[in-house]
């Protein structure tokens, strides 16, 4: 939930889709040959950025709350 | 054990997905793999006949890298390594063209272009200016490239956005014909607020705002990513161990 009023507020976020979909399958194709693994652990690798963006984020929205 | 071809497990835990047996994988020639993989994003691993690999890859990074340019169109791959201290005036060192160049054949034109505007005398740059560095303060350029530059257009027909065009002082003919790249009119004040610093880049940047940000961060993710390519194309999954090719029976 907190991911998608992440990506409802600030419109540039959306650049960031290809990119960690991109990164994770490519990083997981390197890890595995077949195709099945590869998406798995992309799956697991996009949610785990996804994950630091949004700690990210939180620990910005605080950083700067009430300024 | 054939040098080339290699039998691989999967490595016992850290895998994400469960084991699935064992894999041969036959790598052929691993350096020329590795070659092919860094010229074109993917072609290391079709040598290999790894072909969904093969097409991730090419897809992931050469749209990762493309998909970079239509944002910030071709100007955010450029070669440039220019310092003050040689006939420019100015210091303009594209250290993302290291990254960017990961990616192979598609940012290769760049090194075509810088070496063509950087030759003495200069030339004009190639394929309507893709991937052409800009120009900085002291620079030597042609008249038909200024040209274009000034008036936006190639016999009648434009060639670029209003944005992009630069203003007519911003260039003073030589008397060899060439003509050099001053910037801002080094006496007199500028019509259009232009700094002390103002070049090419400046109009880049102001045209094409956080976008030529976005296209350069992308580029430059899509070279380095190709490494990890081409690592695979040379040596396999790296979290798989080798163990020796049994010997045929």
């Amino acid at each position: 939930m907190a991911a998608f009023f992440l990506f409802a507020a600030i419109a540039q976020i959306w650049y960031s889709v290809p990119l960690v979909v991109s990164v994770s399958l490519v990083y997981a194709a390197t890890r595995h040959e077949a195709m099945q693994p590869i998406l798995v652990h992309a799956a697991r690798t996009a949610a785990w950025i996804a994950g630091f963006m949004v700690l990210v984020f939180v620990v910005q929205r605080v950083a700067t709350w009430g300024l | 054990m054939s040098d080339s071809t290699e039998l691989l497990s999967p490595a016992p835990s850290s895998s994400a997905a469960p084991p699935t047996g064992e894999i041969h994988l036959d790598l052929k020639d691993r350096w020329l793999a590795g070659f092919l993989a860094w010229l074109i994003p993917g072609a290391g691993h079709f040598y290999q006949r790894r072909f969904g690999k093969g097409s991730l890859f090419a897809i992931c990074i050469l749209g990762t890298f493309f998909y970079g340019i239509f944002l910030g169109s071709s100007r955010v791959v450029y070669a440039s390594f220019r310092g003050s201290d040689g006939p420019w005036k100015q210091d303009d060192s594209r250290w993302a063209y290291l990254c960017q160049a990961g990616a192979g054949l598609p940012a290769l034109p760049a090194l075509v272009q810088a070496w063509r505007m950087n030759s003495n005398p200069p030339r004009t740059p190639l394929w309507a200016g893709w991937m052409a560095p800009p120009l900085i303060k002291g620079q030597l350029t042609t008249k038909d490239w200024s040209g274009r530059l000034v008036s936006g257009k190639v016999d009648g027909k434009e060639v670029l956005p209003g944005g992009l065009m630069l203003p007519a002082d911003s260039f003073r003919e030589r008397g060899d014909g060439a003509v050099v790249f001053q910037g801002r009119p080094a006496v007199g004040p500028s019509s259009d607020g232009r700094d002390p610093d103002w070049n090419e880049l400046s109009v880049w940047h102001n045209h094409y705002g956080a976008l030529y940000e976005l296209g350069t961060v992308f580029t430059m993710i899509a070279g380095l990513l190709n490494i990890l390519a081409i690592y695979d194309a040379w040596g396999g999954p790296v979290l798989f161990f080798n163990k020796p090719h049994p010997a045929p029976k």
